[in-house]
This record gives structure tokens, C-alpha cells and sequence, in this order.
């Protein structure tokens, strides 16, 4: 009977893992293969390959800044989203108007984000229209200096902003409304109710968050690309335009280490994270 | 209750896993078919293949696979040389008429042999300092040119000259309606063409049909059309076809009636709108009957094809790429002898007027056995040229030539790299690489391309290879890609500013000192700010690097700094005019129009053939100035650079290819830059020295900007100045930088810095990191 019941659940669960096979897993298997041969995928060259890599300088910028940007965006986005998220809860009856507004931002065409960051952080843009009005200094050319990194961080915030707000509420719904009353009438106050109740229910799925705003962290690039092409501002050079471009030069070699140890350290990432909340 | 709940997942079970595991293969089993295909099926399946298609045209039933039988192409060989080639026609008897010229004398040629064997039917004087705007042949023979004759009527702008069999000519002028055109000329004939009555027809600049009486030149409306203008006509039988971007409505030469719609022939100019862009007094696409009764064979830049009245489809008798028709979509007429051949007559890649025969012949395959694959990023009027050349002596082998920039679906250069590099990653790679645009030093250290110096030694041996450009392409003992041609880079103006021209700094020293002494002259051609740098780039880019490829910041960095001095003499806005290439025809930059008239003093640029030197020797003698070398005279800018795939499976074909691409007949003609190969070198020297030469008549002409015309004759590729061009060519010895990363980066950053969105110091800067990143990658 219980061989049964696995049969039907394989049954449900093979055309998706099949799909996943196919697209991810065994392409990613030919990733590693590769990145033990040379360019073109003839000749074995064992770990050369990954120290061209680590050696390569532009590889050394892309990674750092792209750990930066991971380390600035993660806190911010997820402390940003879970305060919001906090607040709605008391938002009363504004909550779904305000829920569908932070969503907006999502629903926006990446073509005309860019457009926007166009317009407003051009050296001729509405930024510094605005600075020169209130008579503060301008004629900066946004994207071409160190602000540009400030300007990734903040596209990235607005974009997922609604998303996390939206998962987090999720999260704080499943939280029986009985236990927080419970607690009232045991004299408990609200921070006291925050960190022995909310923050305890909401553990589990915070993990779901966190792992699902790291991989859309890196979507960012698709308009750091559009708005500075190929060879952006120092500081928002990212591993996916190294890979882009390594990939316009045919350097597969390069390309497949490089993405296996990205993967690696993602995966550790995740790994790790699981372990702190599974203790 | 429960037994019945158990035996229900058991059910649900053995109902899902079949669904399932179908699911599970089904990405599989279509991923499988997913692949390449050798691509042989593509053609066939749009391939008529002949005779028996042409009967079942119009039932969609194209056959091809692994059928034999398909048209060849073949030239046709008139008697005489002759200058122009007014029209082609089919007579009652099965003979066909070929109306040219020879510039005084218009001929009429007749064969009754399918073209294999002419002779010449009448001449008749008369032609001379013409302009034809038309001409027709009738089933009778008679040949109708429409045109401007000063010979025949000094006064008369639109005379009807009718060459009757026997070689009797009468002249008529035609009596059109008023135009609403602001042309001072009034109305004009714009094309003619006899339906198989032997009635004539024109449109005018009304672009309204007229019926003409060639009795009294009276011209009267021949079909009462009121929707989209019309761009051409054309006339198969008995029915008129109007071209309009929105269809193409049929009517009854007979009595001008409409007739119904055919959706088949709506499609052909719906699909496709470089089919109804008239821009030259050629046509995009010819019409004329077939063998069966109310159908219809065209040619276009697709191929031929056969529509059979009725029909839901064309059947395309002849692909283009298997033949000449596509090269430059510009044809004259078409004739369909009988089911086994079709004439065409239209303009070659070499600018000539060229009839081709295609001939069913049952026993070749239908699509050719072997493939010869050639990519290039962009259009080349040069590459097209040598693929039907090629194509037309190795008739075993298909050549598929791969545009990555067609410039028809908004592909980047980026996404056409993306495309051609996952094709080269999935084992794909073409066979013929045109490297102008590609990442060329990747390919060559991943061993994507094969080593030349075999194939260019046996070029060097037959027709002798240009040494001084050879060497600067030598690498590690070989040499992996070779341009097929370059241009050279030039100086025009006063002889001070030519010897100034030494150094970027010098000439942008002497262009200040021009302004301060002519402060309201303009000093440079007039330029936008990204030609400019265009222009600019391609003299100074060969200074940027240092031999072991590191950036020489001061070189780059005083190259912004003097584009920007430049830029500012006369600071042209963005929307001034550049000189951009034209339908894949490269097209020299260092224009001397302006030098002439006097709007500007200093011309520069490149020069990509003779005619380009013609301009600038014209120039010298007319203005007094002097025309030289940028810098120390060692830059050029090579043009075709192409390379051999490692990996191909066909090394002969690839390699008979490469030495048609660098050979006499396709390389060093007009527009195609100055060859490589001697030998071509010396053709292209000849039919300079005879076609430019000092008895040359020709002459150009152009509007002032005050309205008055200017010009010059062709007549200066004097022995003297042949040798200097020459002189010229044995000086390169440098290649500009074609790396297409490093000339983006410095246009952006340098259109920034020129028009004052940045600093030099910014610019620099950006420039600096970005350049410094891209190395390091």
C-alpha cells in the first residue's frame, strides 16, 4: 500500500523534476565537465582553468562587488520589507491598497525602469534638475561614478520590496491570533509578543525569503546592463556582465569555472543557512 | 469504504504514470529535434525543382527531398559590347529581342536559341546624350524607348522612340496629363511595358496607368485605381499588376477591369516592402506570363517563382541563393522561353547589366549535395558577389551564406555574436568566417581558425598577394585572418595641412590656425560628432596599443583631446550629415564635394576605391589643393577580413571559396576597397586607367548650396597618378584597430567629452577603467 502511495507521489513529482533535469541539472553537469577543458572543449586541462580564474582580475571585481552588493541589498531588503510588512498588519483597512501599490514596481517592464533611471540620473536628468533648483551642487553623471552602485541598491529595494512585503505578511497570517491574546491577558506587552511569538512562527518561512531574495538579487543585472551596457561604472561591474562578455569572446573555459564556483558558493550560502535554521 | 479509497489511488496511480512518464520524455523526444538541420531540407522543401512544379504550381506540392532537378544559372553573351541594356522580350515566334545601347546606337539583338547564339537585327543612331526613362519590347519585335533624346528633339523631354522590326525608327512625343509633381520637368514616362497584344503601357508621375496610342502619342488612363500608390507595374499576358505596399490588384489589360484579388500575390509585397521600394529606374521585381494560361513567373531578390492563377502559393522555381538574382535586387525583365528556361535580366553586384539564363537540367540534384557555410555580421556587396560567383563554377555546392546584422529585425552586433558563438559552441561553425565585427583575436586562441599561410601562398604564386599587408597580419609563424581588401586613409586640402596631418595634434594645430584666419569659413566637411570620430579613430586607433597589447593611455587620452579641438572648429550638430555604408557597399569618407565649392577647407577620411581617388585628383587640379597619407602613411583599414574554420568538414570548398573572394573577378572592383591580391590590383589599375582615364567623357555633378551646380570630369587616372595611388598602397603597413569593444567605448566616452557632457579628465577616466576591464577579462 505505502509502495502505492510513493508511486502516485512520483507520479506527480517526476514531469517537473524531469523538466528540471533536462534544463538545469544535466546542462550544469556539462558546465563542470567543461570547466576542466580548454576553450573549445577539447583538450583536458584540469584545474587551470579555475586559476585563470582566480587570477583574472576582472573576475576579482565582479565577485566583490557583486558579495557586496549581496551583503548591502539582503539585510536592507529584508529588514525594509518585514518593517513594512509589520505595519500593514496594522494598516487597517488602507492594507490591500497599500499591498497592491508596493507590488507596482514589479509589474514595471524592465525596458522602462531603465528609461526612468535614465531620466533621472542622467548628468542632464531630473536629479540634477532638482539639486540645482535647491541650489545644492550637481552635474554629476550618475551611472558614471560611485553613486551608480547606490543607484543599483535602491532599484533593487523598490523593485522587490512588494514581493518580500507580500511573503512576509504570508508568514505573519499564519500566526494564530489566539496565542498573541493569550499572551496579552498573561501580561505580556507587544515587544515581549514580537520576539516569543512572531519571530518564532515566522522562522520558517523567513528562510524561504531570504533564499528567494538572494536569487532574484541576481536579476538586478538585466538593468545595470540596459542602462551602462557592457562595461558599466566600476562599481556595479557584476559576474554577469564578466560572463556576458566572456561569453561574446567564447572564453567557455573561463565562463564554466566561473560558474561552477559561483554555484558553489550559493549553494554553500543556502547550505549554511539551512543548517543555522534547522539548529 | 476504505477498500474503495485504496483501490482509487491504485487507479489514480496506474492512470498517472503513463501520463506522467509521457510527460517526463516528451521534452526529450522534442529536444531531439530540436538540433541543426542540415539545413538541405529548408531549401528543398521551398524549392519548385522544375517543369513537373510548374505544372502543380498552385497545389502547394513542392517537392524537393532527395529529387533531382533544378535550374542552372548561366550567363548570356551579347555580340557586342554595349553600355546599357534597355529590355528583353519574347517574340510570337519563341525568338527572344535584346534592346541596348552603345551609347550613340541602340541595337536590337535577336536568338533563336535560347540566348546561346545572337545576332544582330538593327541598329539604329540617334541615342546619344539620352536619358531613357523606359523601354519595352513587343511580341512583334518592336522595341519602345521612352526618354529624353537630344539628338532626336533638343526640346522634347518625353519622346516616344519606336525601333520597328525592320529597323525603322519613328520618334513621337508623348502627350501626358499634367502632373501635380513640383518638378519645373511637368509629367514624365517612368516606365513602359508591352502586354501580349502588343499594347503599350506607362506610368507617369502621377503614378497613374496610361494605354499610349503610339500613333500620336496620345496617353490616356488605362485603369481606374484608387488606393495605395502604386511604387511599379507589371505586365504577364494580358493582366496588369499594380505593386502597392498594400497588395497587388490585378486588372484586364484589355478593358482596364478590375480582376479579383490573388491573396498569393498580395503576400509577396505585404511580406516583404523592399519589393515595392522603387528607387532607381530598375525594378524590384519583374513579371511576366508563364506556359499555362493565366499564370504568372517572377523574379525578385528571393528567386524566381511561379504562381498558377488560382493558386494559394508561389512555387519558387530559382533560391536566390543558389543563383545571382539576389545580389542586388534590381532588375529589368524577365522572360519564360519555355518550361526549361527562364531569362532575367537585371543588374550585377559590379553595377552591370547582365542577362542570365536558368536552365532545367533533370539529372543535377535539386538541392546541391554539399554545403559550404559562410557567415558575416554584416550585409557585404563584395562577399555576395564572390558567393555567386562561386556558387555559379561549383553548381555541386550550396553556399549558405549567414547575414548576423541583416538590418531588417533590430539584431545587435551583441545578440549576432551571442548567436553565432552558440552556434560555434554547439559544433556549428561556418566553414567561411568574415571576421569584420567578430571578436577576431578570441577565435584565433581558441583555435577556432585555421592557418592561411598554405592557401595564401598558393594566392601569392598565382596572382601574388600585396607583401606590406601580408606581413602585418603574420602571428606566431602563421596567419589567421587576412582582409580580402582595405581602404586607405587620407588628407585633402592645402598642402600645409596634408604635411601637418603628420600627427593628429598637428593637424588639429593647423585646422586652429585656419579658423583664426577664417573665422567665418567652416574648416572641416561637414561631419556629425560620431563620424567625426569615426573618421578620427581610423586614423589615430593604430597608436592606442603597445605591441604586447597594453593601453597606451597618453596616445588615447591626446586622441580625445585633439577630436575634441577638431570637433570644435566647426562644431557640426548631431543631425549633420555622415557618411554611413550603403546596402552593404562600403563607402569612402573623405568626400571632396565641399572642397570644391568652397564651404570647407581640410577634407579627411578614408577612400575605398579608384572612383574615391578620382574625387580627390579632380580636386587637386580644380581647387589647387593637395591630396596625401594621414600620418607617417603606414594605416590602412582592412575591409574582409576573413578566416577559415579549423574544423571544416569541406577544406577544398572553404579554401576555393577564400581564393574567389581574394580573386580577379570579385575583388577590387568598384566599392569593393583596394585589393590584396596583385593581380586584381592591376585589373582594377587597368579598367581605372580606361574608364577614368584622360579621354574619359564622364563627368558628376552637384547642387551648391546657393543653388548653383558644380562638378568635375572623371578623367584624372593619368599613368602619374595611378602610380601615386599605387605608391600609396606599398606605404600600409599598420591596420587601424577593428576591435569592435574598443571603438564603442571610445565613441561613447568621446561623444560625451567632444560635446561637453564630460571632461577630458572624466571621459579619460571612464575611459581608462573600462578599457582596463575589458583586457582584463
Amino acid at each position: 500500500m505505502r509502495r502505492k502511495k510513493r508511486m502516485a507521489g512520483w507520479c506527480f513529482v517526476l514531469p517537473g523534476f524531469a523538466g528540471v533535469l533536462l534544463f538545469y541539472l544535466i546542462p550544469f553537469l556539462d558546465v563542470v565537465r567543461r570547466s576542466f577543458y580548454n576553450a573549445v572543449g577539447k583538450q583536458f586541462c584540469g584545474l587551470a582553468n579555475y586559476r585563470t580564474v582566480f587570477e583574472n582580475a576582472a573576475f576579482r571585481l565582479a565577485a566583490g562587488n557583486t558579495a557586496k552588493f549581496l551583503a548591502v541589498c539582503l539585510p536592507l531588503l529584508l529588514l525594509l520589507s518585514f518593517a513594512v510588512a509589520l505595519l500593514l498588519q496594522r494598516a487597517g483597512r488602507l492594507a490591500p491598497l497599500i499591498k497592491s501599490a508596493c507590488m507596482v514596481p514589479l509589474a514595471v517592464p524592465a525596458a522602462s525602469v531603465v528609461l526612468i533611471w535614465k531620466l533621472v540620473f542622467d548628468g542632464h536628468g531630473l536629479l540634477n534638475g532638482l539639486l540645482e533648483r535647491v541650489g545644492l551642487p550637481w552635474g554629476s553623471d550618475w551611472m558614471n561614478t560611485g553613486a551608480a552602485f547606490g543607484v543599483l541598491v535602491f532599484s533593487y529595494i523598490w523593485k522587490n520590496l512588494g514581493y518580500d512585503v507580500v511573503l512576509w505578511l504570508a508568514g505573519l497570517a499564519s500566526v494564530p491570533e489566539t496565542l498573541y491574546e493569550a499572551a496579552k491577558m498573561d501580561g505580556a506587552g507587544s515587544l515581549a509578543r514580537f520576539i516569543f511569538i512572531t519571530l518564532p512562527y515566522i522562522r520558517p518561512i523567513s528562510f524561504t525569503i531570504i533564499v528567494i531574495s538572494l536569487l532574484n538579487s541576481f536579476k538586478v543585472f538585466r538593468e545595470a546592463w540596459l542602462v551602462a551596457g557592457n562595461y558599466p561604472e566600476e562599481s556595479i561591474y557584476l559576474l554577469q556582465h564578466l560572463f556576458n562578455n566572456w561569453f561574446r569572446d567564447l572564453a567557455m573555459d573561463k565562463m564554466a569555472a566561473g560558474a561552477v564556483m559561483l554555484s558553489a558558493v550559493i549553494l554553500a550560502l543556502v547550505a549554511a543557512l539551512k543548517r543555522s535554521w534547522d539548529k | 469504504m476504505r477498500g474503495k479509497k485504496k483501490r482509487g489511488i491504485a487507479a489514480l496511480s496506474a492512470a498517472l504514470l503513463p501520463v506522467a512518464l509521457l510527460i517526463t520524455m516528451l521534452p526529450a523526444a522534442l529536444l531531439t529535434g530540436c538540433g541543426k538541420g542540415n539545413g538541405k531540407q529548408d531549401v528543398s522543401s521551398t524549392e519548385g525543382g522544375g517543369p513537373q512544379q510548374v505544372a502543380d504550381a498552385g497545389t502547394g506540392d513542392g517537392g524537393g527531398g532527395g529529387a533531382k532537378g533544378r535550374y542552372i544559372e548561366s550567363d548570356l553573351v551579347l555580340p557586342e559590347v554595349t553600355e546599357k541594356i534597355y529590355g528583353m522580350g519574347k517574340l510570337d515566334d519563341g525568338s527572344v529581342i535584346v534592346a541596348a545601347s552603345t551609347g550613340r546606337t541602340a541595337l536590337v539583338f535577336q536568338s533563336t536559341d535560347m540566348g546561346e547564339t545572337w545576332t544582330t537585327r538593327c541598329e539604329v543612331d540617334g541615342f546619344g546624350n539620352s536619358w531613357v526613362q523606359g523601354a519595352a519590347v513587343a511580341p512583334d519585335g518592336t522595341v519602345a524607348v521612352a526618354g529624353y533624346f537630344m539628338d532626336i528633339d533638343e526640346m522634347e523631354k518625353n519622346m516616344l522612340v519606336l525601333i520597328a522590326p525592320d529597323g525603322t525608327k519613328t520618334s513621337t512625343p508623348l502627350i501626358l496629363p499634367s502632373t501635380d509633381s513640383e518638378l519645373a520637368s511637368g509629367n514624365l514616362a517612368e516606365q513602359l511595358a508591352y502586354d501580349a497584344s502588343g499594347n503599350l503601357f506607362l506610368m507617369d508621375l502621377n503614378y497613374d496607368i496610361l494605354k499610349v496610342d503610339t500613333g500620336t502619342g496620345i496617353c490616356t488612363k488605362a485603369i481606374d485605381w484608387s488606393g495605395s500608390r502604386p511604387s511599379y507595374f507589371g505586365i504577364a499576358g494580358q493582366t496588369l499588376l499594380l505593386m502597392t505596399d498594400d497588395g497587388m490588384p490585378r486588372f484586364s489589360t484589355a478593358d482596364g477591369s478590375s480582376l479579383p484579388d490573388a491573396a498569393a500575390l498580395d503576400d509577396i509585397v505585404r511580406t516583404d516592402y523592399s519589393i515595392v521600394q522603387k528607387a532607381s529606374d530598375s525594378l524590384p521585381m519583374v513579371v511576366t506570363s508563364g506556359m499555362e494560361e493565366g499564370s504568372i513567373v517572377y523574379a525578385n531578390h528571393n528567386g524566381i517563382f511561379y504562381y498558377k492563377e488560382g493558386g494559394s502559393i508561389s512555387e519558387q522555381l530559382v533560391n536566390s541563393e543558389l543563383s545571382s538574382l539576389g545580389v542586388t535586387g534590381s532588375y529589368y525583365s524577365i522572360v519564360m522561353l519555355d518550361e526549361e528556361n527562364i531569362l532575367v535580366q537585371f543588374v550585377n553586384a559590379m553595377e552591370e547589366f547582365q542577362i542570365c539564363r536558368y536552365r532545367y537540367d533533370k539529372d543535377i540534384p535539386a538541392v546541391p549535395e554539399k554545403e559550404l557555410n559562410i557567415y558575416a555580421l554584416e550585409e557585404s556587396q563584395a562577399l555576395r558577389q564572390a558567393v555567386s560567383l562561386y556558387q555559379k563554377e561549383h553548381q555541386d555546392v550550396y553556399v549558405r551564406l549567414t547575414v548576423g546584422m541583416t538590418g531588417k529585425d533590430g539584431v545587435s552586433a551583441e545578440d549576432a555574436i551571442s548567436t553565432l558563438n552558440t552556434e560555434i559552441l554547439a559544433g556549428n561553425v561556418p566553414d567561411v568566417l568574415i571576421l569584420d565585427g567578430l571578436p577576431v583575436e578570441s577565435y584565433v586562441e581558441k583555435g577556432i581558425l585555421a592557418d592561411l599561410t598554405g592557401l595564401l601562398d598558393q594566392i601569392d604564386q598565382s596572382d601574388g598577394l600585396r607583401s606590406n599587408i601580408r606581413e602585418a597580419y603574420q602571428k606566431d609563424g602563421g596567419c589567421y585572418a587576412f582582409p580580402a581588401s582595405f581602404f586607405l586613409v587620407l588628407v585633402n586640402g592645402p598642402e600645409d595641412a596634408v604635411n601637418a596631418a603628420a600627427t593628429l595634434e598637428g593637424f588639429a594645430d593647423y585646422g586652429q590656425k585656419l579658423r583664426e584666419e577664417k573665422p567665418d569659413q567652416a574648416i572641416l566637411k561637414e561631419n556629425n560628432p560620431e563620424q567625426l570620430l569615426w573618421d578620427l579613430m581610423q586614423m589615430d586607433s593604430a597608436n592606442w596599443f603597445e605591441a604586447d597589447g597594453a593601453l597606451k593611455e597618453e596616445a588615447l587620452e591626446n586622441f580625445l583631446i585633439q577630436a575634441k579641438r577638431l570637433y570644435d572648429l566647426d562644431g557640426y550638430p548631431d543631425d549633420a550629415a555622415g557618411i554611413h555604408q550603403y546596402s552593404g557597399m562600403p563607402v569612402g569618407t573623405a568626400r571632396t564635394d565641399g572642397l570644391l565649392i568652397g564651404t570647407e577647407e581640410i577634407t579627411y577620411g578614408t577612400a575605398v576605391d579608384m572612383i574615391d581617388f578620382v574625387g580627390q585628383f579632380a580636386t587637386c587640379e580644380e581647387s589647387g589643393s593637395t591630396c596625401g597619407l594621414y600620418g607617417d602613411g603606414s594605416v590602412f583599414v582592412p575591409y574582409l577580413m576573413t578566416g577559415v574554420s579549423s574544423s571544416t568538414k569541406v577544406k577544398e570548398d572553404a579554401e576555393a571559396f577564400y581564393k574567389t573572394l581574394f580573386g580577379t573577378e570579385c575583388s577590387g572592383l568598384d566599392g569593393h576597397g583596394f585589393p590584396v591580391n596583385l593581380a586584381a590590383w592591376e585589373a582594377m589599375k587597368a579598367h581605372a586607367a580606361e574608364t577614368y582615364g584622360p579621354d574619359s567623357m564622364i563627368s558628376i555633378g552637384f547642387s551648391t548650396p546657393d543653388g548653383t551646380s558644380a562638378g568635375y570630369m572623371m578623367n584624372t587616372m593619368t599613368e602619374e597618378n595611378i602610380a601615386r595611388v599605387e605608391a600609396m598602397a606599398e606605404q600600409a603597413k599598420t591596420p587601424a584597430n577593428t576591435d569592435a569593444v574598443i571603438q564603442n567605448l571610445v565613441i561613447e566616452q568621446g561623444l560625451r567629452y567632444v560635446k561637453g557632457d564630460s571632461s577630458s579628465e572624466e571621459a579619460m577616466a571612464a575611459l581608462r577603467q573600462k578599457i582596463s576591464l575589458y583586457l582584463a577579462e
